[in-house]
């Protein structure tokens, strides 16, 4: 999976550094939010393994950042940024060999990521972006009880990447309006069981996000 | 060109993820409230083994086996004693006659049942399957049926002294598993207790062609079971029972999980593709069958023949007949527990190979029951004088 990811940014990112017409350079700040879709996750310990499913949650962002415009032809046309964004799931089941029972708590992550993003300017004048992400990330299995007995409730760090696509339009010189898709994952974390035994678990989210950007 | 191409890739990437594999795990959060213990046989002759089986409910959610997961203890270890030895639990054997309760504890929950050891003496054996014609590089599980003083029929496989008359054409392990190696014919014998029985095992170098599983399509309700069976055409036209030598395997356990015999079990509704494959000399021979589970509940148990009359010496064969909330019909025979409420009229069998299985010993009349799941049904058998 981490090939594949890594051969669509290079072929993504040459694709629109190649072919970008003019584009203004400056520091910006941004603020997004939306939606976050968290897939099954297995979680594994000495017993086996069970899947969890999630609600939709909320997902934001702020990024503060750098048009490169015009001024550095040699790299090529786009922006450099750093994202904090922070999300959260509620856990609504858990399955086992013999079926799906409830879940109540949560899975929440606080990342702070550095995102390259290659642009390319359409003649409308419409932002189509390709974006490739690599940080840290807080990851915490909240109050996570199933059927009512307490399961995990604890936090781990993890390596954290991602990868994106979106559009965006230039509402005035200055401001921009963003929305895109955005895959994130991390290396998996291991959370202490309310019994003192480890599970291995898996993290990663289908980001959802609109937002604006103000550029300098 | 990009675009699609990055779009593409996207797609690609994404769906590699979205997927998980079946979880393993078995729920221990819903609390077990109750235990079953069920035996294959009802009572033993001396010396014989009994396996016990602890079934346990758990919140009237689902039942599973936890055999393996319960302490056995036997009231009178003069009677019989029990096994807590990893991958025998549960197996009873009988050390001397009478009459004693065997107990399943897990935690601060127990359930129990008797063991009745008789003083009946072997007088035959039947060696299973009779006349075997195998090809080379098949295993063939031989069984040893035990015929005793007082009409009982037990399976005295795992007792059984096993021979081979020719090891070149086929071994024959201490459990009763053949394998045969050339072709040629040799005496397949099982004795026990001064009794022998014998049959003949004649190997060909015949080549497998084809695998056929039967039924190719099933659908039943979650918590029951199916039993598929494989045959396999050989070079020469014959066909064979493959049945307990194929590599049974499920595409889906979460739906459906299929055992070594070939019995599937529905676990949760959905479809799942049942396999079974066999290798011969490298070459892999295999085919499929499509199980389907459905949601349905169980609503009533019908159990035939009804209100029949056998005379003593003769066997019936019960079936438990499974009505489901959407009208549909399923054999429960083999998952059923079968009872008879006067053993001294006959015993009903509730082993892999004979469930539901009257032998009458004597005259009189009995009920014939049968349970699953809670629901049952009942009928009226009489047993005449010849």
């Amino acid at each position: 999976m981490r090939e594949k990811f890594q051969h669509l940014m290079v072929t993504t990112l040459l694709v629109l550094f190649l072919s970008s017409p003019a584009a203004a350079a400056g520091y910006y700040i941004g603020i997004q939010g939306g939606a976050g879709f968290v897939p099954d996750a297995t979680g594994r310990d000495s017993g086996g393994s069970v899947n969890f499913t999630y609600d939709a949650g909320y997902d934001g962002s702020i990024m503060l950042g750098y048009n490169l415009g015009e001024k550095h032809p040699n790299i090529g046309r786009g922006r450099l940024e750093l994202e904090f964004n922070t999300a959260s799931n509620d856990i609504n089941g858990a399955e086992f060999v013999e079926g799906k029972v409830g879940v109540d708590g949560s899975a929440k992550r606080t990342s702070i990521m550095v995102n390259t993003i290659g642009e390319y300017r359409t003649q409308s004048g419409m932002i189509i972006y390709a974006l490739l992400g690599l940080g840290w990330a807080d990851i915490s299995l909240d109050n996570v009880s199933i059927l009512g007995a307490p399961f995990v409730d604890d936090s781990n760090s993890q390596l954290a990447y991602q990868a994106g696509l979106g559009i965006g339009w230039n509402l005035s010189e200055h401001f921009i309006f963003d929305i895109g898709y955005r895959y994130y994952g991390t290396t998996d974390p291991e959370f202490t069981k309310q019994d003192g035994t480890i599970l291995d678990y898996e993290y990663a989210s289908h980001r959802v996000l609109a937002g604006f950007r103000v550029q300098f | 060109m990009g675009l699609r191409t990055i779009l593409l890739s996207s797609m690609l990437f994404l769906l590699s993820g979205c997927w998980t594999d079946d979880p393993t795990q078995h729920n221990t959060f819903i609390p077990l409230t109750s235990i079953e213990v069920r035996a294959t046989y009802q009572s033993m002759a001396d010396k014989t083994v009994n396996q016990y089986t602890a079934i346990g409910d758990f919140s009237g959610s689902f039942t599973r086996d936890i055999t393996g997961e319960v302490s056995w203890v036997i009231e009178n270890n003069t009677v019989a004693e029990v096994s807590n030895a990893a991958g025998s639990e549960g197996l009873v054997t009988a050390l001397s006659p009478g009459e004693t309760s065997i107990t399943a504890n897990y935690e601060d929950l127990s359930g129990s049942g008797s063991v009745v050891v008789t003083d009946a003496v072997l007088t035959g054996i039947e060696i299973m399957p009779q006349d075997a014609e195998l090809q080379v590089g098949i295993t063939q599980q031989f069984e040893a049926a035990g015929t005793f003083s007082d009409n009982s029929v037990q399976d005295i496989t795992m007792l059984a002294n096993w021979e081979s008359s020719d090891m070149n054409v086929a071994a024959i392990d201490n459990a009763g598993l053949a394998t045969t190696l050339a072709s040629g014919s040799t005496t397949i014998t099982g004795a026990w207790q001064n009794i022998e029985s014998g049959t003949l095992l004649t190997v060909t170098d015949d080549t497998l062609n084809t695998i056929t599983i039967t039924p190719a399509e099933a659908t039943i309700a979650q918590g029951t079971s199916q039993q598929f069976k494989a045959e396999g055409s050989y070079s020469d036209g014959t066909v064979m029972d493959m049945t307990d030598m194929v590599d049974w395997q499920s595409s889906d356990n979460g739906i459906g999980i299929v055992y070594s015999d070939g019995l599937a079990e529905g676990i949760a509704p959905g479809e799942a593709d049942i396999s079974a494959s066999f290798d011969v000399g490298g070459d892999t021979v295999s085919a499929t069958a499509l199980l389907t589970v459905t949601d349905t509940v169980l609503q009533s148990i019908i159990v035939t023949p009804e209100n029949s009359t056998i005379q003593v010496g003769q066997n019936q064969q019960y079936t438990a007949t499974g009505t489901f909330s959407d009208g549909s019909e399923q054999d429960l025979t083999r998952i059923a527990t079968w009872l008879s409420t006067d053993d001294t009229v006959g015993i009903i069998s509730n082993s892999s190979f004979s469930r539901g299985l009257f032998i009458s010993t004597g005259p009189g009349t009995t009920f014939i029951e049968a349970f699953f799941n809670g629901i049952g049904d009942e009928t009226l058998l009489t047993v005449v004088e010849q």
